[in-house]
């Protein structure tokens, strides 16, 4: 009887052997290409993505200083349509509705239904507006021609494996801001990234997600700052997302 | 005066509750063809608070999605009547109208008729 359970639980145990080195040896073989295609799966596919002819959310942005306080506070609605070049982000700050619409290529900047022509208001608005773009079309645009992928050493978080993913981009410029990509082996989920900018390095978790729509989008995020030692300095940001539409 | 104080502020708040952040309404919009369709549609959504403006062609029927708190419809149909398109409260001043593609002429009877052709 004894004998019967001891062959039992061998049996389970190399069972599990195989199993754990047959899922590990997966992991490993996978490219950074074929990492961000399992994610993009997860988040809701790139068929369906791009079949989205419009987008739009809420998104709350509180920055903070060193000294905990806070810098800015702002409720944004933006909204991105994709089959052409036609955007919009608008908010109401020190009792001023600020707009930012994005059509043809070209920037208008409107506060209070007067438009602004200041020259250098206009890198600021079109750096505020890729910037959002940038983000939302994650991990979607990842898997365009122009993206350089590359898979660094995976990376524990919470005792749990995950893939770090670099990315790069062709012919970009030297300074350009490097961006980490750190996704959950198990759940496909990018939990956070690392992005090296000129003057500063950040770390942004992705705390919880929105799966309203037919997609994955974050929900609550916060950035924050770190040394030189890779160290968290203080929390520099806090975002959440909300009201998720999707016309396609 | 407290009681009535009282009474205005639940009111006042009830009234900010009341308004809807995904507003639906659909307004009828003149209009004839594709090019119409992209007009109105741009003239809606770039009104603060429009989240969602769709036009048929068909039907000439705007359907729009907008926060109550930052717009309502007689400033989104200003500004479709301000790109030239006329609404059942807003009629386009001959200058707007006159400043849409020759193939948009809407008031145009026989232009119309040609569009509703199919030609």
């Amino acid at each position: 009887m004894v004998i019967k359970s001891y062959k039992k639980v061998q049996v389970i145990l190399l069972g599990f052997l195989i199993f754990t080195v047959i899922s590990s040896c997966k992991n490993e073989t996978l490219s950074a290409d074929q990492i961000i295609e399992q994610t993009v799966e997860t988040y809701g596919g790139l068929e369906n993505w791009n079949a989205m002819k419009q987008l739009s959310f809420d998104k709350d942005v509180t920055l903070f200083l060193e000294d905990r306080s806070v810098q800015r506070h702002t409720n944004q609605f933006q909204l991105f349509q994709f089959n052409e070049p036609f955007g919009k982000i608008e908010w109401d700050e020190n009792e001023i509705a600020h707009q930012i619409i994005y059509e043809g290529n070209n920037f208008t900047k409107i506060e209070n239904d007067s438009v602004i022509n200041a020259p250098d208001t206009s890198l600021l608005v079109s750096k505020a507006f890729f910037a959002s773009e940038f983000v939302i079309k994650q991990p979607f645009d990842l898997l365009r021609d122009e993206v350089i992928l590359t898979r660094e050493k995976d990376t524990l978080i919470n005792r749990k494996n995950h893939y770090v993913i670099s990315v790069a981009y062709e012919n970009e410029l030297p300074d350009a801001d490097r961006w980490y990509y750190v996704i959950d082996q198990e759940t496909n989920y990018i939990v956070a990234n690392k992005v090296f900018l000129t003057d500063h390095t950040s770390w942004v978790e992705n705390l919880t997600y929105d799966e309203t729509t037919d997609f994955v989008f974050n929900h609550h995020r916060k950035s924050y700052r770190l040394n030189e030692k890779g160290e968290k300095t203080y929390l520099r940001a806090e975002y959440f997302y909300t009201d998720y539409d999707v016309i396609k | 005066m407290k009681k009535i104080s009282i009474i205005l502020f639940l009111l006042v708040g009830m009234i900010s509750f009341a308004q809807n952040k995904n507003a639906k309404a659909s307004l009828e919009v003149d209009g004839v063809c594709l090019m119409c369709k992209d007009r109105i549609e741009k003239a809606a959504i770039k009104t603060k608070g429009v989240k969602s403006a769709i036009w048929n062609v068909k039907t000439h029927e705007l359907k729009l999605i907008f926060d109550e708190h930052k717009t309502d419809l007689q400033k989104i149909q200003q500004n479709i009547a301000a790109v030239g398109h006329d609404t059942k409260e807003y009629k386009a001043t001959e200058e707007a109208y006159n400043s849409v593609h020759a193939c948009c002429k809407y008031r145009d009877e026989d232009l119309n008729a040609d569009h509703n052709d199919g030609n």
